[in-house]
C-alpha cells in the first residue's frame, strides 16, 4: 500500500513538475522573442535572439502608447481601489455595527451583486453613461470602479468588524469622542489588516480589469493595460508585427509578476482569507 | 481646520472639473474618425495632419477625437439619437455605404450644397467634380448627396505577379475557365493556388460574385434583400453559382486546411510567397508594409465573368469609405471644410502612398504597391454593396447566410442544391417573421 | 445610548456607497429586465414593448443553443481538469517540496495576470503558422499533429478550455493548500492509528474535510464558465467564431447586431443560469459540516 502512495505521489511530483516547465517555457519563449526582429521570429521560432533588440520595447511603449497606458492605469488603479476601500470600509462599519431597520436588506442588496453577471447590465448601464456624458472618460471608470469593488470589500469588511469587541465604540463615546470621530481615530485603524487585505485584491482586479474598459474607453489616449493590449494584440498581429506585440505583452506581465514575487507570501495569504471566509 | 479646509477646496474644485464635462464647449470640433497618432497607422497621421490644417486656418478652435470614436458606433448613434452628436461621423455600418435608414430619419445632413462649392486645391473645380462619379451613388439618396468619400474598399483578386509570371499564367483572366486555367497551372508547378480565410464570411464573396456575374445584380440583389422572396435563392443560376465554387474546391486549389485558418493566417501564406492568390479587398496592403517584405510584386485583376452569364462583367462589388456630417452638428460648416480638406488632393495622394489606400478622386495615382487596380477602375461602371446591403440591414440574417455557405464549401456537409434550398428557408423564414 | 449615537453615522457613511451602488447597479439592472421585454434596435429611438418575444426567439435560436453548449463544454472541460490537477498539486506542496516557493510562483502567477494577457499569450502559442506549440511539434517531427487549433471547433474549445484552466488554476490550488494546511495532525495521527495508509488517509480524511472548498471551486467555475467573454473575445478578435459562448454572442447582438432588446433577454438568461446553477450544485453537494 504504501508503495502505491509512493509511486502515485512520485507520478503526481513528475506531472507538476511537467506543467509548471512547460508553463515556465511558454512565457519564457514570449520574453526571448520580444528581443528578436520579426524577419528572425518568421524563419524560426524557437531561435534565441541574436541581439537585443530593445527598440521593440521602445516601439511599444512609444508608438504603440504601452507607456501612457501604464500610467493610466496605475493612476486610475490607485484612485479606484483608494475609494473603493474607503467607502466600502464606511458602508460595511454602519452594517456590521449600527443597528436600524432594514439593516439586512441593505446588506444583501450589496452581496446580491456577487452573484450577478456583468453582461446583464451591460448595455442598460452603457446607455445610462452615455446620458450621464460619463462613457470614454476616466471619471466615468472611476465611479464604476468604485462602485464594483463595493460588494467584495463590504463582504469581507462586514465579518471583520464584526470580530472586534462590543465595547469599542462604548469606550470611545464615553470618553467623550464623537461618532465620526470613533469611526475615523478608532474603529478604521484597528480594521486595517482587513483593510490590507482588501486593498491589495481591488487593486490587483482594477490593474487587471478589461471588460468596462472596453466598453467604455474609446480614444486611444485613454486606455489601460489591458485594453491597450487587446487593440496591440489585433493590430499588430494584423501586420504581422509579432516581436513588437510581445514586448507589450512583457510589458504589461512584469509589474505584476514582480510585485507578486516581492509580496508573495503577503499576497497569497491575503487572498486566502478572504476566499475561505466565503 | 486647515485639513478640513483643502479637503473642501479638493471637493469643489474636483466637482467644478466634472461638472466642466457637461457645459457645451463652443470651441470644440469632435470628429468620430479622429484617433490617437500613435500606434502608428498611417491614416491615422493624416488625420492628424488635416485637423492641425483646420486648427491653423481657425484658431481658437479645437478638433478632437469624439467620444465613441473609433469602434464605438452604438454609442455614436446614442448620442445622435439624444440630440448631441459629434461633428464629422460616418453613418455607414460595416461595409455598406451609406445607410439609408438614418437618412430617412433625418439625422444627416444633405451636403449637396457645399460639394457644389469649390474644391479645396483643385482650381477652376467644384469639390463634387474632384470626385469620380463612379462612386456618386454610394453618397447620395434620391439624388441628394449625404456622404463624401474618403477612400475606395472594393474587392478583387490579387495576384503574386512573380509566380504567375514563373508558371505562366495569365494575369488577367477574362474568364472563369481562364481562372481556373491559371490555378491548374499553379498546382502542377507545387505552389498553392488560392489562400482563404476559412471561418468566416470572407467566403461568401466567392457566391455574391458569382451569383452577380452568372444571374445579374439586379437579381441578385432581389434575393437578398426583397420580402416578397421575388428572386428566391432555388433559381438555377445561385445553385450553378455554388457548383462552380464546388468544382474549385474538388480539384483542391484552396490551400489545404483553410478550412481553419483567419484571414491574418491565410494572408501570411500569400505575404510568404507560398500561395499565389488572394481574393480579398483594398485595404490588403494597409499596413502590411512589414511583412510584404521589399520587392514584392502584387497585381490585381477583377472577378473574371462567367461565359453566358447574364451580369455584367463591368461591375464591382464595394464602397467607398464615407463620411457625413449629423444634421444637429454644432459646427456644420467647419465640419465641412475639415471634410473638404480630406477631400483635397493634398490630403489624398499622402493617403495614397503613406497609407497605400485608394482614393475617389478623378486621376488620382494609384498605391505603387497595387498594379493593375487603374485598369480595374477605369474599366468599372457600377458599385454594388457588399451583399448588398443585407449586413448592415438584417445582420443576425446575414450571420445565418455566411454559417449556410460555409457548411457547404468549408465543412463540405451539403450539396448545392441543399445550400440554396436551405438559403430560401432562412431568408423566407426571417422576413415572414420580421415586420417591417 | 450607543446605538441612538450610532446610528447618526448612518447617512454619511452608508449614502456615498447605497448611492453609487444604486446608480451603477440596481438601476442598470432593472433597466435590463426592461429592454429584454422590448425590440429595441439600440439605433432608432422606439422601443416597442413585445413581452417575452425575445425568450421565445431565444428558444429556437440555434447560434444560441450553440453557444450553450459550448458553455457546457467549458464547464465540464476545465472542471474535470482544473479539479483533479489542484488537488494534486495541493497536495503535493503540502508536504512542501524542493522549490516549493518557486512551484508556487509558477502556479499562482497566471491568476493574477489579466485576461487579456492569457488571450494574447495562447491565441499566439496556437497560431498555426508561427506558434509555439506547431513549431515544437514540427520541430520533434510530429508535422502530422499540427493543425489551425483555434479554427475548427473540434480542437479550439478544447485549446481555450486548456487557457481557462491554465489561468484559473492558481486560485484552486491555493484554496486547497489553505484548507489542507487547517487540518490538524491529530487527524492524521488516529487515521494512521487505525491503520489507515497515506492513500487511504487521502480518500478518507482531506477530502472530506475539503468538501467546502470543493464546493466554492464548483460554483465559481460554473459561474466562470457561463459567464466567459474577455478570453475567447480578445483571442478570437471579436469575430463571430466556432467558439461563441452568451458572452460574444449578446456583445454582438447588442453591439452589431442592432438588437439591444434581444441582447439585454440573453443577459437574463445569463443571469438564469448562473443563479440556477450555484443553487443546484449548492443542493446537490450538500453535505453535513464537519467541525473541527
Amino acid at each position: 500500500m504504501e508503495a502505491r502512495a509512493k509511486a502515485l505521489k512520485g507520478v503526481a511530483v513528475l506531472f507538476m513538475g511537467f506543467y509548471c516547465l512547460s508553463s515556465a517555457v511558454a512565457l519564457a519563449w514570449v520574453v526571448y522573442t520580444s528581443f528578436k526582429s520579426n524577419a528572425e521570429f518568421f524563419a524560426s521560432t524557437w531561435s534565441l535572439p541574436s541581439q537585443l533588440r530593445w527598440s521593440n520595447y521602445a516601439y511599444a511603449w512609444a508608438n504603440a502608447e504601452m507607456g501612457h497606458y501604464f500610467f493610466n492605469t496605475t493612476y486610475l488603479s490607485a484612485l479606484a481601489t483608494a475609494g473603493s476601500t474607503l467607502v466600502g470600509a464606511m458602508a460595511a462599519f454602519v452594517l456590521a455595527r449600527v443597528v436600524f431597520p432594514f439593516r439586512q436588506v441593505a446588506l444583501y442588496f450589496f452581496l446580491a451583486a456577487m452573484m450577478v453577471p456583468a453582461m446583464l447590465y451591460l448595455f442598460p448601464l452603457f446607455v445610462q453613461m452615455r446620458h450621464l456624458h460619463l462613457t470614454n472618460s476616466h471619471l466615468g471608470l472611476l465611479l464604476l470602479y468604485v462602485s464594483m469593488g463595493l460588494p467584495f470589500t463590504i463582504f469581507v469588511l462586514t465579518g471583520f468588524f464584526r470580530t472586534l469587541p462590543r465595547e469599542l465604540e462604548e469606550a470611545a463615546l464615553i470618553d467623550g469622542a464623537s461618532p465620526w470621530k470613533t469611526f475615523w481615530m478608532v474603529m478604521l485603524p484597528l480594521a486595517r489588516p482587513g483593510l490590507v487585505t482588501v486593498a491589495i485584491f481591488n487593486f490587483i482586479s482594477f490593474w487587471n480589469e478589461f471588460f468596462w474598459s472596453l466598453i467604455l474607453l474609446h480614444s486611444g489616449r485613454l486606455y489601460t493595460l489591458a485594453r491597450g493590449l487587446q487593440t496591440l494584440f489585433w493590430n499588430l498581429s494584423t501586420e504581422s508585427r509579432w516581436t513588437e506585440l510581445f514586448a507589450g505583452l512583457v510589458i504589461v506581465m512584469l509589474p505584476l509578476m514582480v510585485v507578486f514575487m516581492l509580496l508573495q507570501d503577503r499576497i497569497t495569504a491575503g487572498l486566502t482569507a478572504g476566499a475561505l471566509k466565503g | 481646520m486647515h485639513r478640513r479646509q483643502f479637503l473642501r477646496c479638493l471637493a469643489a474644485g474636483s466637482l467644478a472639473g466634472a461638472c466642466g464635462r457637461y457645459l457645451p464647449d463652443e470651441h470644440l470640433l469632435e470628429v468620430s474618425t479622429l484617433q490617437s497618432r500613435a500606434a502608428q497607422i498611417p491614416i491615422n497621421q493624416l488625420w492628424g495632419e488635416a485637423a492641425d490644417r483646420l486648427m491653423g486656418a481657425h484658431p481658437g478652435i479645437r478638433v478632437e477625437p469624439a467620444s465613441g470614436g473609433g469602434g464605438g458606433y452604438q454609442e455614436l448613434m446614442i448620442r445622435v439619437m439624444e440630440g448631441n452628436p459629434p461633428d464629422v461621423m460616418s453613418f455607414a455600418t460595416a461595409e455598406t455605404g451609406l445607410t439609408y435608414a438614418y437618412v430617412e430619419q433625418g439625422h444627416v445632413l444633405d451636403l449637396t450644397q457645399y460639394l457644389q462649392g469649390p474644391a479645396a486645391d483643385t482650381p477652376g473645380a467644384t469639390w463634387l467634380e474632384t470626385i469620380a462619379p463612379l462612386y456618386y451613388n454610394t453618397l447620395t439618396y434620391q439624388g441628394r448627396f449625404y456622404a463624401i468619400p474618403q477612400n475606395v474598399i472594393s474587392l478583387q483578386i490579387y495576384c503574386n505577379a512573380a509566380l504567375y509570371q514563373q508558371v505562366g499564367a495569365s494575369l488577367e483572366p477574362r474568364t472563369w475557365d481562364e481562372f481556373l486555367d491559371n490555378c491548374a497551372r499553379l498546382k502542377a508547378a507545387g505552389i498553392i493556388p488560392i489562400t482563404q480565410d476559412g471561418i468566416h464570411w470572407y467566403t461568401s464573396w466567392w457566391f455574391d460574385h458569382l451569383a452577380q456575374r452568372l444571374v445579374g445584380a439586379e437579381a441578385t440583389g432581389k434575393a437578398f434583400r426583397d420580402p416578397e422572396r421575388s428572386v428566391p435563392w432555388t433559381e438555377p443560376g445561385f445553385t450553378q453559382a455554388a457548383r462552380l465554387v464546388g468544382e474549385v474546391l474538388d480539384r483542391g486549389y484552396f490551400a489545404e486546411g483553410f478550412a481553419g485558418l483567419n484571414h491574418i493566417e491565410s494572408e501570411l501564406l500569400f505575404w510568404q510567397g507560398r500561395a499565389a492568390t488572394v481574393f480579398v479587398g483594398t485595404w490588403f496592403t494597409s499596413g502590411r508594409a512589414e511583412v510584404m517584405g521589399e520587392g514584392f510584386r502584387l497585381y490585381a485583376h477583377r472577378f473574371p465573368q462567367v461565359e453566358g452569364g447574364k451580369g455584367d462583367p463591368h461591375e464591382l462589388i464595394g464602397t467607398v469609405q464615407t463620411l457625413s456630417i449629423p444634421a444637429r452638428a454644432r459646427h456644420p460648416d467647419l465640419a465641412a471644410e475639415l471634410l473638404r480638406i480630406i477631400d483635397s488632393r493634398w490630403f489624398q495622394e499622402q493617403m495614397v502612398e503613406k497609407a497605400l489606400m485608394v482614393s475617389p478622386l478623378v486621376g488620382a495615382a494609384l498605391p505603387s504597391a497595387q498594379q493593375g487596380l487603374e485598369r480595374l477602375l477605369a474599366d468599372t461602371t457600377r458599385f454594388h454593396p457588399f451583399s448588398f446591403g443585407l449586413e448592415g440591414a438584417h445582420p443576425f440574417l446575414y450571420r445565418q447566410y455566411w454559417n449556410e455557405w460555409n457548411r457547404f464549401m468549408v465543412a463540405r456537409e451539403i450539396s448545392a442544391e441543399e445550400l440554396v434550398h436551405n438559403l430560401e428557408l432562412l431568408f423566407s423564414l426571417y422576413y415572414q417573421s420580421s415586420p417591417a | 445610548m450607543l446605538q441612538r449615537e450610532l446610528r447618526k453615522l448612518i447617512l454619511p457613511l452608508l449614502l456615498p456607497g447605497l448611492l453609487l451602488h444604486l446608480v451603477f447597479f440596481a438601476l442598470p439592472v432593472l433597466n435590463a429586465f426592461y429592454y429584454s421585454l422590448t425590440s429595441w434596435s439600440g439605433i432608432t429611438l422606439e422601443k416597442e414593448f413585445i413581452g417575452l418575444d425575445n425568450f421565445a426567439r431565444a428558444f429556437g435560436d440555434r447560434t444560441l443553443q450553440t453557444a450553450l453548449a459550448n458553455i457546457l463544454f467549458f464547464g465540464i472541460f476545465g472542471f474535470v481538469l482544473v479539479f483533479p490537477l489542484s488537488l494534486l498539486f495541493a497536495v503535493v506542496l503540502e508536504e512542501n517540496p524542493p522549490f516549493a516557493r518557486l512551484l508556487k510562483f509558477v502556479i499562482f502567477a497566471p491568476t493574477l495576470l489579466s485576461v487579456v494577457v492569457t488571450a494574447v499569450l495562447w491565441g499566439s502559442i496556437y497560431n498555426p503558422v508561427i506558434g509555439l506549440l506547431n513549431e515544437t511539434l514540427r520541430a520533434i517531427g510530429l508535422e502530422e499533429w499540427t493543425q489551425p487549433w483555434l479554427g475548427r471547433r473540434g480542437a479550439a474549445l478544447p485549446a481555450i478550455g486548456i487557457a481557462m484552466v491554465w489561468q484559473g488554476l492558481g486560485t484552486y490550488v491555493i484554496l486547497f493548500l489553505a484548507g489542507l494546511q487547517k487540518i490538524p495532525r491529530s487527524f492524521y495521527e488516529a487515521a494512521q492509528l487505525d491503520g489507515a495508509d497515506a492513500w487511504q488517509q487521502f480518500w478518507l480524511v482531506k477530502l472530506p474535510l475539503l468538501w467546502d472548498v470543493v464546493q466554492i471551486l464548483v460554483v465559481l467555475w460554473v459561474i466562470n464558465a457561463v459567464q466567459a467573454f474577455a478570453l475567447i473575445f480578445v483571442i478570437t478578435r471579436g469575430y463571430p467564431n466556432v467558439t461563441e459562448v452568451l458572452g460574444t454572442y449578446l456583445y454582438w447582438a447588442g453591439f452589431q447586431g442592432q438588437s439591444i432588446g434581444y441582447a439585454s433577454a440573453m443577459g437574463v438568461i445569463m443571469f438564469a443560469l448562473v443563479l440556477g446553477l450555484s443553487l443546484l450544485v449548492n443542493r446537490l453537494m450538500r453535505r453535513e459540516a464537519i467541525e473541527y
